[in-house]
């Protein structure tokens, strides 16, 4: 413990939305309860958690947009509510989708004004912005009206925006959602860079293989509350019911998948292709060893490799929400 | 500090430019003519000759220097309003929300750059006026004019700055807007004389924008000299500046609100 002020700490946060029916009865939703969580400087954290988990509320939370109903959320030990103010200097915030850029101004006059909205003096801020433009790769593009921003370049610009005052705390709310592969891979190789430069990343997704890719820290949340936390490894081991082992043959067997998937303790297999070989792959029950019955049924010829492995965070994920 | 002070600035403007060029609907050639440039004047004369050919001469001018004040009030509220609007319909408000930026800054850079808009109407709705009815310039004060002009404008800034607000609020726009460009047109006296009002309508009148302004705005029509009605400018620009002050609570009052339900990205009305 270096007893350093956390990046990011929940501490029992809850949120609640009150609505009234036709009739006027009185609707409460839960949206976020007894979240309790600490981000340390430096990192990429990952919230991971289906539609409607609280994940946008969270962020919302910390970037004070959104006042919370219990408990206390403090951004580098600054209160999300009381010290707003001092929040909004220390935070970036990069949305997804089509929210929060103007269409009808370019994308350096976004970086403009939002640079003025930051107090930021408009000599320094011409410079920086073109120099923001420039890091998301949008140098050539900044002149040309958002409007005619692809979803991809819109999401380079949310980046930049959110980058603008080299904030120390970056909350990216679905940052790749509905961007293109390559867009989106770029988006994320600019993830490490920012922890490089010394920022705290909080990162929403559903994307499963970029928290695994990204992420030193995973928080799971469901229904509004925390049910994992740990680095990607911790949670795919701890949590995930299923091993996977893949089996490489060199000679290919018809009906070979169903054979091999009455072993004991075999939940399901499957057959596919590499090149001139077929792999099968095996979901098992953690902690089957199914080696020895494999070279039983398929004999010592033909098998090329055996390999059981980890289980990937989408597996883990799964079984955890299932 | 004084750095720092041109730097405040600069930034206001950045703000004033970037509002108005971000959410101004009509900051286009093909918008800005035919509404800022033609309409004004083409009502004026619509007004002058339902004046001439339904009542007198007199009524008609009467109706023609109430509409060509009226239409500065009309521009700024229809202009400014969508400046809050499509700040909430492009669900760019949490962005801002989530800025440390001066809330009353933001506010009245909204309305900073349509202040040339009032100048501009007032002589596009003169000229057709002059165009239609050969108005006779030799009595006017144009230099008195041209000052409750610029009284005029600022009065409406803050008079649509409140209106903004409640369109932020309410995530409406043409309704509001026609609600309130409509109560302006009915009781400040560009159509209907103030004292020919019900009593009751009459303390609703000195509440509102351009009904003081127009007093003097007439006057200086007839050649009357500045000072003359400087009191009744004096009035406009504070009924004008109570609702730029009231707008700012509301408008405050919504991100507070907001914070508290949830309700700013929600969908629009």
């Amino acid at each position: 413990m270096t007893g350093e002020t956390p990046a990011v700490e929940c501490i029992g946060l809850g949120r609640t939305y009150t609505h009234r029916s036709l009739t006027g009865a009185k609707q409460v939703t839960v949206a976020l309860q007894d979240l309790s969580l600490t981000i340390p400087k430096g990192v990429v954290f990952g919230l991971l958690g289906p539609n409607g988990a609280g994940k946008t509320t969270t962020v919302k939370i910390l970037s004070t947009l959104l006042t919370p109903t219990s408990g206390t959320a403090l951004v580098e030990g600054y209160d999300v509510v009381k010290d707003d103010g001092r929040v909004r200097e220390r935070i970036g915030l990069v949305l997804g989708g089509e929210r929060g850029l103007y269409g009808r101004l370019t994308g350096y006059e976004n970086l403009r004004y939002f640079a003025a909205l930051n107090h930021i003096k408009p000599g320094h801020a011409k410079q920086r912005a073109m120099e923001m433009l420039d890091v998301v790769g949008l140098g050539e593009r900044g002149n040309t009206l958002v409007e005619e921003y692809s979803r991809g370049m819109r999401q380079r610009l949310h980046l930049a925006r959110g980058l603008l005052t080299e904030p120390s705390v970056v909350f990216m709310d679905e940052p790749t959602i509905g961007v293109d592969p390559v867009g989106a891979q770029d988006l994320r190789d600019m993830v490490p860079q920012l922890v490089a430069r010394g920022m705290t990343v909080l990162l929403t997704t559903h994307y499963m293989f970029e928290a695994d890719q990204l992420c030193d820290t995973i928080a799971i949340i469901d229904q509004g509350a925390l049910v994992a936390l740990g680095s990607p490894s911790e949670i795919k081991n701890r949590f995930s019911r299923t091993s996977v082992t893949e089996i490489t043959i060199s000679v290919p067997k018809l009906g070979l998948a169903d054979e091999l998937s009455r072993l004991e303790g075999v939940q399901r297999a499957t057959s596919g292709t590499e090149g001139l070989f077929q792999r099968i792959t095996l979901y098992t029950r953690i902690g089957v060893d199914l080696e020895a019955s494999v070279r039983e049924v398929i004999g010592t010829e033909g098998i090329e490799n055996v390999v059981t492995r980890e289980p990937t965070l989408e597996e883990a994920y799964v079984s955890i929400l299932r | 500090m004084i750095a720092n002070a041109a730097g405040s600035v600069g930034n206001l403007f950045i703000q004033a430019l970037f509002t108005y060029k971000g959410l101004f609907g009509w900051w286009t050639p093909s918008a800005y003519l035919p509404q800022v440039l033609i309409r004004p004047a083409l009502m004026v004369i619509l007004f002058g000759l339902i004046g001439r050919y339904a009542i007198n001469e007199e009524a008609s001018r009467e109706l023609v220097v109430g509409r060509v004040a009226y239409s500065i009030v009309w521009i700024h509220i229809v202009s400014i309003v969508q400046c809050f609007y499509y700040e909430r319909a492009g669900r760019t408000a949490s962005v801002v929300y989530s800025t440390p930026c001066n809330r009353f800054v933001n506010y009245i850079a909204r309305g900073l750059l349509h202040f040339p808009n009032g100048p501009v109407v007032t002589i596009s709705a003169f000229l057709g006026a002059w165009v239609a009815f050969q108005i006779d310039l030799e009595a006017i004060n144009f230099g008195a004019v041209a000052v409750a002009v610029l009284v005029l404008s600022l009065s409406s800034i803050g008079f649509s700055l409140f209106a903004g607000s409640i369109a932020f609020a309410i995530r409406n726009y043409q309704t509001l807007y026609f609600t309130m460009a409509g109560i302006v047109l009915v009781l400040t006296g560009s159509v209907i004389p103030v004292d020919e009002l019900p009593e009751v309508a009459q303390v609703f009148s000195a509440a509102l924008p351009l009904t003081h302004g127009l007093e003097a705005f007439r006057a200086y029509f007839d050649g009357e000299g500045l000072g003359a009605y400087a009191d009744k400018l004096a009035l406009e620009l504070l009924v004008g500046a109570a609702y730029l002050l009231v707008g700012y609570g509301l408008f405050k009052a919504v991100e507070l609100s907001t914070r508290r339900s949830g309700g700013l990205d929600r969908a629009l009305a």
